[in-house]
């Protein structure tokens, strides 16, 4: 039966040793995942159709490089215009303007409800609603006008479908940001005789940026992948080169799997970004974890 | 402490006539106050009868829907020309809060900065003072309110009690004519009250003008050069804390107080 502990007899509370509790169910469970992984390795490897050899031969193809280039050149101005037009947008919403607010609702809830990929198409096709765009004085003169075909090439289209998208997603998360920083913190900055500019950039943004960078990894993230879309206005992204090298070499699958490879590296790279400018970020705030979590939603930090 | 000499017995900050609604139910009904230089002015009254609210219509975190503030001889939020008050622009009014401090419950310390970085802030990008100057104000006020030792700690790794006095370093460092306090111990532990408390007799004595919304009955008793007793958006009485304290003119004075009495 238990012995009863003695802790003044020799040899001492000190000397006693610790077994840790086994946990049999664990070791079985690890023990079918690594099955699991090393059969959906080896399958991959050995499979001769996904043709490894071909998926290195076009690995560095300077075609697709260039669409690599394209894709995250339009990634980061998209990223850039959106962040700057989000958080005009966000101010917009919680200003003391009722006109304003009620305009930056409606422009989240038209951009945000408009498919990414019709959006596209809508913008590529613009020059058939406006055969011609002008720079004038508005019902009066124009002083110069565009041919809105050769004004709106497939980038420049590309780039204005993906930025109004993104800009009303991104409004929406510097909002819910801002909204975590706590009243207080306005009002101290204020009776120090802050101006409402200085008081933003210097007091409410950096412990907004807390809330908002988390989610915002996963915004870029997501940007990433949805500048794919552009393909089907024949821009030469990496998935499109990647179609185009396929068209004519038939080899499909191993080329489908450069770009997929490509993705996740650069996923990968930008969830280590995120990573320590989280951690970065979430030293010294006082915004309690549990506002912080309802103002990202699902997201977890670290 | 009596008024005595020449200069204080100008009054520093007047308000006049001050109303202020909150969707459609006034909670200030139009209130009239001096408050003198040097003076310590300590506002008590029931939960709920408008304390805060005026103390913030001083320095026009609230706006009042009708009634005047002047500070040292301007109005605040507004400039005179001839007969007509423009309301200032935000950079304006901006510039008069820079004049006085104010001490919050929570106190708001900024919790991404430093202490000395809490403190040297609004002196460098609203005062324009050089990093060194700003300093220096950074070190010698941590070290008048005995914390000379945290200049560099976050506030999160300091108590309620030490957070306070930060923040009264921080509101000191601008120079203010007249500190605001709103129930500056109420959010304190009851061991760190005294350590805040007498910080701020400390400023009393100096010569601060301060006007100090407070539940701490025996601070009043002490400090105060003056009291002044709300109820429901009116100034019922006012006066020496002596008399007010001890035999108040009024009922509801004299109710308020049996139920705050220690
Ligand atoms: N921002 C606001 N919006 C709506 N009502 C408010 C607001 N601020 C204050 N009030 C109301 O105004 C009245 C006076 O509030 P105030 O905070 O000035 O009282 P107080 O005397 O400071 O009370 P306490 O001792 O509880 O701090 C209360 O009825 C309160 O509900
Ligand atoms: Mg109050």
């Amino acid at each position: 039966m238990t012995k009863v502990l003695n802790l003044d007899a020799p040899p001492g509370i000190t000397a006693l040793k610790r077994a840790k509790r086994r946990r049999p169910g664990l070791l079985v469970a690890n023990a079918v995942i690594l099955l699991l992984a090393a059969m959906a390795v080896s399958t991959i490897l050995t499979n001769p159709r996904f043709e490894w050899g071909t998926v290195g031969k076009y690995f560095f193809e300077i075609r697709i490089i260039k669409g690599i280039g394209v894709s995250l050149g339009m990634t980061a101005v998209t990223m850039l215009l959106s962040l700057a037009l989000g958080t005009v947008v966000a101010l917009m919403r919680m200003g003391s303007s009722r006109l304003m607010a009620t305009v930056a609702a409606a422009f989240i809830w038209v951009f945000r409800s408009i498919p990414m990929l019709v959006q596209l198409l809508f913008w590529y096709n613009l020059a058939a609603l406006f055969p011609t765009l002008s720079l004038g004085i508005p019902w009066g003169p124009r002083f110069v006008t565009f041919d809105s075909n050769s004004l709106l090439g497939p980038l420049t289209a590309a780039v204005i479908g993906l930025t109004l998208h993104e800009t009303a997603y991104i409004a929406e998360l510097i909002r819910s940001g801002l909204l975590a920083v706590p009243d207080g913190q306005r009002q101290a900055a204020a009776t120090l005789g802050l101006t409402p500019g200085q008081t933003f950039f210097r007091i409410t943004l950096p412990q907004a940026l807390r809330v908002i960078v988390p989610p915002l990894g996963n915004e870029l993230i997501s940007l990433l992948k949805a500048t794919s879309l552009v393909s089907v206005i024949s821009l030469a992204d990496l998935l499109y080169s990647v179609q185009l090298i396929y068209a004519k070499n038939f080899q499909t699958v191993p080329l489908l799997i450069v770009a997929a490879i490509w993705y996740m590296i650069i996923t990968g790279l930008i969830t280590l970004l995120q990573q320590r400018l989280e951690r970065r970020l979430s030293r010294h705030t006082l915004i309690p974890a549990d506002r912080a979590g309802k103002a990202k939603g699902s997201e977890h930090s670290l | 402490m009596s008024v005595t000499s020449e200069e204080n017995t100008q009054a520093i900050v007047s308000l006049h006539g001050i109303r202020k609604s909150f969707r459609g139910t006034e909670v200030l009904h139009g209130i009239s106050l001096e408050i003198h230089r040097g003076e310590t002015v300590c506002l008590i009254g029931p939960s709920g009868s408008g304390k805060s609210t005026l103390l913030r219509c001083i320095n026009h975190l609230e706006v009042p829907d009708d009634g005047l503030v002047t500070v040292d001889g301007s109005v605040i939020g507004y400039r005179l020309s001839g007969d007509t008050l423009f309301e200032l622009g935000k950079r304006e009014l901006a510039a008069q809060r820079a004049s006085m401090g104010m001490v919050f419950q929570n106190f708001n310390l900024f919790p991404h900065l430093t202490a000395r970085e809490n403190i040297v802030h609004a002196p460098r990008h609203v005062l324009g003072l050089s990093p060194a100057e700003a300093d220096a104000r950074a070190e010698q006020l941590m070290a008048r309110v005995g914390l000379a030792h945290k200049l560099d700690a976050y506030p999160d790794k300091l108590s309620g009690g030490q957070q306070q006095r930060v923040a009264i370093a921080r509101a000191l460092a601008m120079r203010p004519k007249v500190m605001l306090f709103d129930e500056p111990t109420s959010a304190l532990d009851p061991e760190m009250v005294q350590e805040v408390l007498s910080v701020i007799k400390d400023l009393a004595r100096e010569g601060m003008t301060l006007v100090v919304v407070t539940h701490e009955m025996r601070f009043a008793a002490d400090v105060a050069d003056r009291v002044v007793f709300m109820d429901d958006g009116r100034v019922v009485e006012e006066g020496p804390p002596e008399r007010l304290l001890k035999a108040p003119a009024h009922d509801r004075t004299r109710t308020f107080l049996s139920k705050v009495s220690t």
